[in-house]
């Protein structure tokens, strides 16, 4: 059993490290891209998506029980290899 | 943010003619490589509902799934707008005076040339194989005097009507500022014979 909080925290380091990259990008972009719609609507794309991708991780894991460990061994054990749709 | 109306070191009278990036086709494995790649999370998820339908009942696994199939897809996303930048960024400007070159190599690396267009000798473009061929792109070397490096235009489309367009302003701009041009290739002269003349006496001056 490996507790669910672990998890949070590696996925929270990860999140951290993307938003250092995308900050630099989109510096790098600000400061030297050239004044054209395309280059303000690449980086609004990106700044959209991040938001909506971690607004909505978050928005799912307040409905999730931290708390909670998480068991590896007994979700693979079981049987489950036909298609069930 | 940079403005083709304030172009750096701008020059007196100086006038925006053409501005040249890469024709997009050279990007066009990359952006199907990162499509691939952004659908990968989604093709994931449908494997498991259809194979593993239970393990989506487990809502830690589910919640697994969310947080690093949401994180995965950010990072090609990311991935995908630096890529994008590198392409972007990199820029060919033509002005009736010059012939600037920015160059962006990764996301830190930047190299800006410049090319006075009195100085231009040879213009050579360069289209090979098919798919340039068929889609008119390639290469376009601009040859200054006293210089053996080439100055190059990467991947760029109509590379005939570029090397004309250069020609003919270098032909304008000599014929504008040919004083400019004159003493340049004096100062040129006379620093190579000066050279000259010190390696002579050098010669003549060792046992």
């Amino acid at each position: 059993m490996i507790p669910f909080i672990y998890f949070l925290i590696a996925w929270l380091v990860l999140l951290l490290l993307f938003l250092a990259a995308a900050t630099v990008s989109i510096l790098q972009m600000m400061r030297y891209g050239l004044a054209h719609p395309l280059t303000h609507a690449s980086t609004a794309l990106l700044v959209l998506l991040t938001a909506v991708v971690v607004l909505g991780t978050l928005g799912y894991l307040s409905g999730v029980d931290l708390r909670a460990g998480f068991d590896l061994n007994g979700l693979f054990s079981a049987p489950s290899l036909t298609p069930t749709l | 943010m940079f403005h083709l109306d304030k172009l750096p070191g701008a020059l007196p009278d100086e006038k925006l003619v053409g501005l040249y990036r890469r024709h997009p086709i050279t990007i066009f494995g990359l952006i199907v490589t990162f499509f691939f790649m952004l659908v990968l999370p989604l093709g994931i998820y449908l494997f498991i509902r259809v194979f593993h339908s239970d393990y989506l009942a487990n809502q830690q696994f589910l919640a697994l799934l969310i947080m690093f199939g949401g994180l995965f897809f950010l990072f090609v996303v990311m991935f995908l707008y630096q890529n994008f930048l590198d392409y972007w960024l990199d820029t060919w400007i033509v002005t009736n005076r010059r012939i600037l070159n920015i160059e962006q190599n990764g996301l830190f690396g930047r190299t800006t040339s410049e090319l006075r267009l009195y100085r231009v000798q040879d213009v050579t473009a360069k289209v090979a194989g098919f798919v340039q061929s068929m889609l008119d792109f390639g290469m376009v070397y601009v040859q200054t005097a006293g210089e053996k490096e080439y100055f190059t235009f990467e991947d760029v489309p109509h590379p005939n009507l570029i090397s004309k367009q250069i020609l003919e302003l270098a032909e304008l701009d000599r014929k504008e500022h040919l004083e400019a041009a004159l003493e340049e290739a004096a100062e040129e002269t006379s620093a190579a014979s000066k050279e000259n003349l010190h390696e002579k006496m050098a010669r003549h001056i060792e046992p």
